[in-house]
This record gives structure tokens, sequence and C-alpha cells, in this order.
């Protein structure tokens, strides 16, 4: 299914980005990362702040594509939506989704449920994630991204 | 939604314990034939309820019995008119072990997951229409591997699944550390995937 068919459902709705906003989620990201790699933080809190940085990097991508996401299931929609803007295999797309469950459940109902292990291999897949946002920027949106990142 | 989820326990709404425990088992692996003796074993449940359901479903022709020399074993009768509906029925109330077996069968016979089992709400045999699979994987696969696993479980068993994933190391060190989680688990109730009681033990310590 297309962004365009995306659109006709309303699960992501028009939105035009500008650089300032792409800068800002781009700070977001790079503070969310950098805040992961903390390690006197719980598991649960790095893997919480990992997920963050993917669903910020889902939302400039989106963004920079010319939409938002709708309402309903607002960060699932934006986390799906990778497939389509970064052409992010399915296989990350399925794992980020799944920890979006994760992070809520680390965030509402109970600690100690993400090891030290997911935690890392989570930040490395949305490190490499960040490299992959940032090239298809570059090729498809290059006015967007903020000078230093150029 | 109109219905309160706390009111609905599927399973046990549907059939009793050890008629679901060998229905689970049974349907969950319609290609193999079990012994009596690895029923009772599986699901935990005393000789004589077992025979008597294993007889009870002889009967209505929904599990086969068959004989070589002395040993008698049991399996699915796939020929049984309502076999597939149950199956459905089944896997969507009691069959998680058994789906979840399934999939991460690959990943259990290269023994990057040496323990996997089910614990929370469906463990403990009080799970919802709503309710989640919370499932505990000991070994060095990583979430990448689990992943595709859980999502093809998710599918067949239309429940989500809350997959954590230890390394053994990190386990018994966190566990000796005091992580409520991971104590709570350990002392309430479980259902094994891979591995048994002995080896949880033995991890842990």
């Amino acid at each position: 299914m297309s962004l365009s068919d995306w659109l006709a459902n309303r699960w992501i709705l028009v939105h035009e980005a500008s650089p300032a906003e792409i800068a800002d989620l781009f700070a977001l990201v790079d503070r969310d990362l950098e805040d992961a790699a903390v390690p006197r933080l719980s598991a649960d809190w790095r893997l919480g702040i990992t997920y963050n940085a993917a669903l910020q990097l889902a939302m400039l991508a989106l963004a920079a594509a010319g939409f938002r996401p709708g309402r309903e299931r607002a960060h699932e929609r934006a986390i799906l939506s990778l497939r389509e803007t970064v052409g992010t295999a399915e296989a990350t797309v399925n794992l980020l989704d799944s920890l979006r469950r994760k992070r809520n459940q680390n965030n509402y109902e109970r600690a100690g449920t993400t090891s030290t292990a997911e935690a890392k291999e989570l930040y490395e897949i949305v490190t490499v994630l960040r490299e992959q946002a940032l090239k298809w920027m570059k090729k498809n949106h290059k006015a967007l991204i903020p000078p230093g990142l150029v | 939604m109109g219905t309160s989820p706390k009111s609905v326990e599927l399973g046990e709404a549907l059939f009793g314990r050890t008629r679901r425990g060998v229905l689970a088992l049974l349907l969950g692996r319609p290609d193999e034939r079990f012994h009596m003796r690895e029923i009772f074993r599986r699901i935990a449940s005393g000789s004589g309820a077992v025979q008597r359901e294993l007889g009870h479903l002889v009967e209505a022709g929904l599990v086969r019995r068959t004989s070589e020399g002395r040993q008698v074993y049991f399996s699915a009768n796939p020929d049984a008119a309502v076999f597939r509906e149950l199956q459905a029925i089944i896997e969507k109330t009691a069959g998680a072990p058994e789906v979840l077996r399934t999939e991460l069968a690959p990943l259990i016979s290269t023994g990057q997951v040496v323990l996997a089992l089910i614990y929370g709400s469906i463990a403990a045999g009080s799970q919802t229409a709503a309710s989640d699979v919370d499932l505990l994987v000991l070994g060095d696969a990583t979430l990448t591997d689990i992943i595709p696993a859980v999502r093809a479980a998710e599918a067949r068993l239309g429940r989500e699944v809350n997959p954590s994933v230890y390394p053994v190391g990190e386990f018994r060190k966190r566990l000796k550390g005091g992580t409520p989680f991971l104590n709570r688990v350990v002392s309430g109730p479980k259902l094994f995937i891979a591995g048994d009681e002995d080896e949880l033990e033995r991890l842990a310590r």
C-alpha cells in the first residue's frame, strides 16, 4: 500500500515540512541516541529512548515526504511508514513495531522486561536507521537537511 | 467495548483444564503422535483424567488411537468433520505454547534459544480475550532472530506476544541482583516452550 493509499484512508494527512522542523527532529534523534548510550540508565529506559529516536526518524521522513500521521494510531503508522519513505526493510519495521508495545509495557506496566542485550541491539539498529534516513534525505530532500548534516 | 474482558476466560469457558491441555497438544502438533506418558508429562494432569479425556475424544472421532506392538499412541484426527474449526479455536484459546514452540523450533534446534517460557495470565490460566502472551526467552538469540517467530505466532494466535530476550549470563546476574520482574517470572506459573523447570533452575544458579 503506497502513501497515496494511506492518504486516501486518512491514516496520514498532507503536511508541508520546513527546514527548521527537520532540524528540530534530527536534534531530537541525536539527543535520544546520545542519552540511550548512557550505560548507567536502566535497559528499559535505554530501549524506550532509542525507540523514541526511531519514532522521530519516522516522523521526519514522513514530514519530508509531505505528510504527518493522522490522529488514530499515529505512532504505529509513523513507524510503518518507514517502509514507504526511507525504504527500511520489512524485518526492521516489524521489529520496531513490536518494540513499540514493549516500550509501552516498560513505561506503564512493569520494570525489568528489557535486557541490556535487547537495548544494545535496538540502539545499533536505530543508529543504522539514522544513517539510512539521512542518506535518503540527501538524495530526495536535500533542501530540508540542516546545514550541519549536509 | 461492551463486555469486560475479565469476565471472559475463553479456554476455561469452552473446555475443562485437562481436555484443553490434550486438545492443545494434539491439535497444535497434528503431524505427531504421542505416547500416553508423554501426554501426562506435558500437560501435568493426573493419568486418570487424561485417560478419560482421551477415551471421549477417540470415541468422538477427534483423536486417533494407534498401536505399535505394546505401545499405544494418540494423535489428532485431521479427517474429523470439525478438525480445522476446532484447531483454530484451540490455537486461539489454549495453543500459545504449541504455536510458539513451532515458530521458535529453528532457534531451539540450533541452541540459540536454550529456554523459553510463557508467564503471566496465560500461564496462570486466567487469560481473557484481550490477554497478550508474555514470553521470556533465554539464549544467544537476538530480537532480530526472535521477532519473525513472534510475529508469525501472533498471526496464528490472534494475540499479541511480548518477548523479553535475555542472554543466560545477564538473566542470572539480574535474577541474583533481585530484579522483581524476573523473580516473579521464575516463582510464578509458567508454561515451558523450550526447557523445563530443572533447566530453569540450572540456568538461574
